[in-house]
């Protein structure tokens, strides 16, 4: 990867971890008067967890096993949309949303339950 | 002959794969109702001695401190004590006992599913629209809609109390012991040379290996009827016929190799839900596998069990799919460029 590839690739990780981050200070705040403070980020760290789970399960499985998926899909002359490609960004996507949004449950519960 | 670099790039994409089921494991068991404080402490149990546990299992940490905790553990392969299944052995302890009774009834399932599916599916595409076709294809589909926990107790209500022929549950009959040595209960009577056991063994697993290989065989068997039929409209095996090769070679040379592909990628699907079907398996003819204390573990809220059990589960998953996956670039040298 060039400095010139790393650019953008750079702008898209921030922008889908900030919205990660928004989404986990939302649920947290959201559930706080609910549930309590300490309740309330677990959750949120848990459900951010979970996204960031999923997205690095199936971005692993992508890379490793895609290219042998699209090589059968090929070999039985099927067509779907489906692309290796399209599949690793989708679940990059799904893990930086999850990175973002656990951390920023983390700072939630650091700055409301402590450490 | 399968390259270095493709089976190591393949067995490195297992690390983030296992470390996102982990995650995942993790972030649903905090996430499901229940509380193992008080599950150990019971219901009745005061406040300050349901608090004492907690701390205790360092539950009332942050989850994300729980989470760090975790991932060390399991990064070591440890994966703490059981809170109540077998509450105080090391979850590592258990798994070794149990993973070879599932492990041996699914491998015998896939086996039962691919020694009757392969051939009944090659019979039915080279026997295509015959009674045999017919009757095979009425067979699989009847296999593939009948599920476990329906087929188990009925053959169990046939075989074992209408004809009293075969037993009703467990791997060996409780006249016999045999000190286990891998774990297979098969192996480990012959091992002992105990034929009597190893009579009693195949006839207790019985049942349980038909209701897994049902589905399999079923499912197998269509897979190859539709991929065989494919294969043998192709030009190459019209050309080996033309060639004056008898059809039953052609087949066999030719058109296999080529119908197993997307076989071979069913298989490894399915092993996941050979998996899953042994958990219902062990739960109706009542084995002490992995299954079984899965579901056990679940109902404990016994977070240690689930996550090691998943995990492995994840493993055993991940392994075979690498199979699968080392398995294509053999059968056709061309998937792996």
């Amino acid at each position: 990867m060039t400095e010139r590839d790393l650019r953008p690739f750079g702008r898209t990780v921030a922008r889908w971890v900030g919205v990660g981050a928004l989404v986990g200070v939302a649920l947290a705040a959201a559930l706080v008067p609910v549930v309590g403070s300490r309740a309330a980020t677990d959750t949120a760290f848990a459900l951010g967890a979970l996204v960031f789970g999923f997205g690095v399960a199936t971005w692993g499985g992508t890379v490793g096993f895609g290219g042998s998926m699209a090589a059968v899909q090929d070999h039985l002359g099927g067509e779907s949309s489906w692309t290796r490609s399209g599949a690793r960004q989708a679940f990059a996507v799904l893990t930086w949303v999850g990175v973002g949004w656990s951390a920023a449950a983390v700072a939630m519960s650091i700055a409301l339950v402590g450490l | 002959m399968v390259s270095k670099r493709f089976v190591l790039k393949r067995l490195l994409m297992l690390f983030p794969v296992l470390f996102g089921v982990a995650t995942v494991v993790f972030a649903i068991l905090h996430l499901s109702p229940g509380d193992p404080a008080v599950v150990i402490a019971g219901e009745r149990a005061s406040q300050e001695f349901v608090n004492q546990i907690r701390s205790d299992l360092g539950l009332d940490d942050p989850l994300w401190q729980q989470y760090i905790r975790f991932l060390g553990e399991v990064a070591t392969f440890d994966f703490g004590q059981s809170y109540q299944v077998n509450r105080g052995t090391p979850v590592s302890q258990i798994l070794t006992d149990r993973l070879p009774i599932t492990i041996e009834l699914a491998l015998l399932g896939q086996f039962a599913g691919l020694l009757f599916g392969l051939p009944l599916g090659i019979l039915s595409a080279v026997k295509q629209d015959t009674w045999t076709d017919h009757l095979t294809r009425i067979g699989a589909l009847s296999g593939i809609s009948i599920p476990i926990y329906w087929s188990g107790p009925l053959l169990i209500l046939l075989f074992a109390q209408f004809l009293g022929l075969l037993p009703t549950s467990g791997r060996i009959g409780s006249a016999y012991f045999v000190d286990p040595v891998t774990g297979f209960i098969l192996v480990d009577t012959l091992l002992a040379g105990n034929v009597a056991a190893f009579r009693s063994a195949v006839t207790h697993l019985f049942l349980p290996i038909v209701v897994l290989g049902i589905y399999q065989m079923a499912l197998l068997s269509r897979m190859m009827r539709s991929s065989m039929v494919e294969v043998i409209r192709q030009d190459y095996m019209r050309t080996a016929r033309a060639k004056g090769q008898g059809s039953k070679i052609t087949v066999m040379k030719h058109g296999l190799r080529n119908a197993f592909i997307p076989v071979i990628t069913v298989i490894g699907i399915q092993f996941g839900s050979l998996l899953g079907g042994a958990v219902l398996t062990e739960t109706v003819f009542e084995i002490n596998g992995i299954g079984t204390l899965l579901v056990d573990a679940i109902n404990r809220s016994d977070y240690p069990v689930v996550q090691g059990t998943v995990l492995v589960f994840a493993v055993l998953y991940t392994l075979v799919n690498l199979g699968v996956d080392l398995t294509y670039s053999i059968l056709d040298p061309r998937i792996e460029q």
